[in-house]
C-alpha cells in the first residue's frame, strides 16, 4: 500500500491555494500537514480525497491514478473525517452503517450490520448506539464519525483537524485510536494546528506555507528556524522523555 | 461479547420493524378517511348505498356521484397528498433546510404566474370550481400547461444560478427563495391589470381544488409520482448520507451535484404536476415531511414512504373538513391545509426546540 501525490496544483477561480505538492508514503505511516491557517492544508485533503477536483497533477495509490476510478472505487481507497461533524437525525448505529455506503446497493447485508455492531463495541458506545446521534458528547461523535469512516475499509484514511474541538482526554483518545488505525496497514493522513500533539503520534510531517510545500520528513526536520519561518514565532524547542515539545516565547 | 453484538443487530432489526407497523396503521387510517370522504358530500348517501355503489350496485345516480365525483376528490387527496409530501421530503433533505418545499422554493409560485399569464394575458383555460362557479373559455388546457411550464422554468432557473456556485443548497434555497418573489411580484402585476371576471378566475384557481382532475390527470399524477418516488428510494442512502454533507456525500462514493438535479427535478415535477392540474394546495409539502420525521426519524429508507402516507391523510383530513364546515359549500382546500397545519408545524418545532 503506497500513496504518491505528484504535482497538485489547486486554485479556487484565479486564487492559487496549492502550489506543486508532491509527496509520497507507504503504510503504517502517520502524516502530519502542518502550517498556518489559509496554507492550504484542509484543501490538500479535500483534493487527496477527491472533493475538490485538482487542476494539475496526479494522485496514485497503489498505482491506480484516482482520475480514473470511479466514485465508488474510491470511496474504497480513501476515507475522510471533516472538522465540522455532523450527522443528520439519525441513530449511531445508522450513523456508523453509512460508511458501508460504497458497498451497499440497496440494502445493508448481514456482513455490513455485524461490521458496525463490532466496531460500535470497540469503540465502547453500544449503551448509546440506538439513541439519536445528536445526543453524544463532542469526543463521542467524533469517535461515530471515524467508526464511519473505518467501514469504509479504506487504507487511506485522511482526518482534517480531528482534535481541534475536543477537550484534553478526548484529544488522547482520538489520538490513539489514530496510532491503531496505522498500525493496520494504513496510511494515516492528518491536518493539525497543535505542534506539540503531532509531535507526539505522526512519523512524518508535512509543512506547508503559501500553499507549497516548505518542508518535509521526519522528527529531525523540526527546529526553531522552521517554526519561525513557517508559523512567524519564536520558539524554544526542549527534550522532555525523548519527546520534544515547542514552547512558545 | 459475541452475544451483547447479536442482541444490539436484533434491536436494530426490532426498531426497523416499528416503522414498518407505523406504515401499515397509516394505510389503515387512509383507508378509514377514504370512506369517511366517500359518505361525506351534498347528496345524502348513506353507508350502505356508498358501498354499493363502489361495487357497481345499487341506484345508478348513487353509482354517478360516488364515481364521478367523490372516488375522483378521493383518490386525487391520496395520491396529490403523497405526492406534495415526497417532494417535500425530498427538497428538505437534499437541502437540509427544513424550510424547504415546492411553496417556499418558488415553484409553485411559478405555477401561480403561469397559470394568471394564461387566464389573464391570453384570456384561455378553464376554471370550474367545486361550488359550480366556472369560465368557459378557448383552450382548458392552456392553463395547465403554463401553470406546469412556469414550474418547471423556475427548478430550471434555481439550477441555472446554482451551477455558478457549484450547487451549494445555500445558493439554491436563496435562489429559490428570490425567484418565487419575482414570480409573485409579476403575478400582482399582472392581476392589476386584469378585468373583474379573469381576475376571479385567476384568484379561484390559486385557492386549490380537488375536484378539478379528471381520472385521466390522476392516472398522470400517479404515473409520476410512482416512478419519482421509486428513483427516490434508489437515492434513500444518499439522502440520508448528505445530511452529514456534501463532503462525507462525497467522500462515501456519492455523485452529489447529480443526486442534488435529478432529486431537485423530479420533485418540481411531482409539484408541477399537482398544482397544474389542482392549483395550489400549500402547507402540505411543509408540514407531512416533519410529522414524518418526529415519527421514524430522518431515515430516507422510511421518511419518504411514511411521509407520502402522512400527506395523503393531510388531504383527505383537509377535504373532509372543508366539505362539513359550510353544508353545500366546499372550502378552498390550501387554506384548510394551512389553517390546520400552522399550530401543528409550530407545535412540532417549538416541542423540538425544548427536547434540545
Amino acid at each position: 500500500m503506497a500513496i504518491k501525490v505528484e504535482n497538485i496544483n489547486f486554485a479556487y477561480i484565479k486564487d492559487n491555494i496549492l502550489k506543486d505538492i508532491s509527496f509520497c508514503s507507504d503504510n503504517n505511516n502517520i502524516i502530519a500537514i502542518l502550517g498556518q491557517n489559509g496554507s492550504g492544508k484542509s484543501t490538500l485533503l479535500k483534493c487527496i480525497n477527491g472533493i475538490l477536483k485538482y487542476q494539475a497533477g496526479q494522485i496514485f495509490i497503489d498505482k491506480q491514478n484516482l482520475k480514473d476510478i470511479n466514485n465508488n472505487t474510491k470511496a474504497k481507497l480513501i476515507s475522510y473525517v471533516p472538522q465540522e461533524i455532523t450527522f443528520g437525525d439519525f441513530s449511531v448505529f445508522d450513523a456508523i452503517l453509512m460508511g458501508r455506503k460504497p458497498y451497499i446497493k440497496f440494502n445493508a447485508t448481514s456482513k455490513d450490520l455485524q461490521l458496525t455492531s463490532d466496531i460500535i463495541f470497540k469503540f465502547h458506545i453500544e449503551n448509546k448506539s440506538l439513541n439519536n446521534v445528536n445526543e453524544l458528547s463532542g469526543g463521542e461523535k467524533q469517535k461515530v464519525a471515524i467508526a464511519r469512516c473505518l467501514l469504509q475499509e479504506a487504507n487511506v484514511v485522511l482526518f482534517d483537524e480531528p482534535t481541534s474541538n475536543l477537550d484534553l482526554k478526548n484529544q488522547l483518545e482520538v489520538i490513539n485510536i489514530i496510532k491503531e488505525i496505522a498500525k493496520d496497514n494504513k496510511i494515516v493522513i492528518v491536518t493539525m494546528h497543535d505542534l506539540n500533539l503531532a509531535l507526539r503520534f505522526a512519523n512524518k510531517f508535512i509543512f506547508l506555507k503559501d500553499g507549497m510545500i516548505y518542508k518535509m520528513g521526519d522528527q529531525s526536520i523540526i527546529n526553531k528556524d522552521l517554526i519561525k519561518n513557517v508559523y512567524d514565532v519564536e520558539v524554544e524547542i526542549v527534550n522532555i522523555n525523548n519527546q520534544l515539545v515547542i514552547l512558545p516565547k | 461479547m459475541e452475544n451483547q453484538k447479536n442482541k444490539l443487530i436484533n434491536e436494530y432489526h426490532k426498531n426497523k420493524k416499528n416503522k414498518i407497523i407505523v406504515f401499515f396503521i397509516l394505510l389503515i387510517l387512509i383507508i378509514v378517511f377514504s370512506l369517511i370522504n366517500l359518505n361525506v358530500g351534498y347528496s345524502n348517501l348513506s353507508f350502505i348505498d356508498v358501498i354499493k355503489a363502489i361495487f357497481n350496485n345499487g341506484e345508478n345516480s348513487n353509482v354517478v356521484i360516488v364515481y364521478n365525483i367523490r372516488l375522483p376528490r378521493v383518490l386525487t387527496a391520496i395520491i396529490a397528498g403523497f405526492g406534495l409530501a415526497i417532494s417535500g421530503t425530498i427538497m428538505q433533505g437534499v437541502l437540509k433546510n427544513p424550510m424547504a418545499s415546492p411553496s417556499t422554493l418558488g415553484t409553485s409560485n411559478g405555477a401561480v404566474l403561469g397559470a394568471n399569464i394564461a387566464i389573464i394575458l391570453l384570456g384561455v383555460g378553464s376554471i370550474s370550481t367545486s361550488q359550480g362557479i366556472s369560465v368557459a373559455l378557448k383552450n382548458p388546457y392552456i392553463t395547465t400547461i403554463l401553470a406546469f411550464a412556469f414550474s418547471m422554468i423556475s427548478i430550471f432557473l434555481i439550477l441555472l444560478f446554482a451551477y455558478k456556485k457549484r450547487f451549494s443548497t445555500e445558493t439554491i434555497v436563496l435562489a429559490g427563495v428570490t425567484l418565487g418573489m419575482l414570480f409573485q411580484a409579476l403575478t400582482i402585476v399582472i392581476q392589476y391589470f386584469a378585468d373583474d371576471s379573469k381576475l376571479s378566475s385567476a384568484i379561484y384557481w390559486t385557492f386549490g381544488d380537488l375536484g378539478n382532475a379528471t381520472y385521466q390527470e390522476i392516472l398522470i399524477m400517479f404515473i409520476i409520482i410512482l416512478l419519482s418516488c421509486f428513483i427516490f428510494y434508489i437515492f434513500s442512502w444518499h439522502y440520508n448520507i448528505l445530511a452529514s454533507g456534501d463532503d462525507i456525500a462525497s467522500s462515501l462514493g456519492i455523485k452529489v451535484t447529480r443526486t442534488k438535479i435529478i432529486s431537485l427535478i423530479l420533485s418540481s415535477l411531482i409539484c408541477a404536476t399537482c398544482v397544474s392540474f389542482l392549483g395550489i394546495i400549500g402547507f402540505v409539502g411543509l408540514l407531512a415531511p416533519h410529522i414524518a420525521k418526529k415519527i421514524v426519524g430522518q431515515d430516507h429508507r422510511y421518511s419518504i414512504i411514511i411521509s407520502g402516507l402522512i400527506g395523503s391523510i393531510i388531504l383527505l383530513f383537509a377535504d373532509f373538513i372543508a366539505k362539513i364546515v359550510i353544508r353545500g359549500l366546499v372550502l378552498p382546500i390550501g387554506a384548510i391545509t394551512s389553517i390546520f397545519g400552522v399550530p401543528v408545524l409550530l407545535w412540532l418545532l417549538f416541542k423540538k426546540k425544548r427536547e434540545m
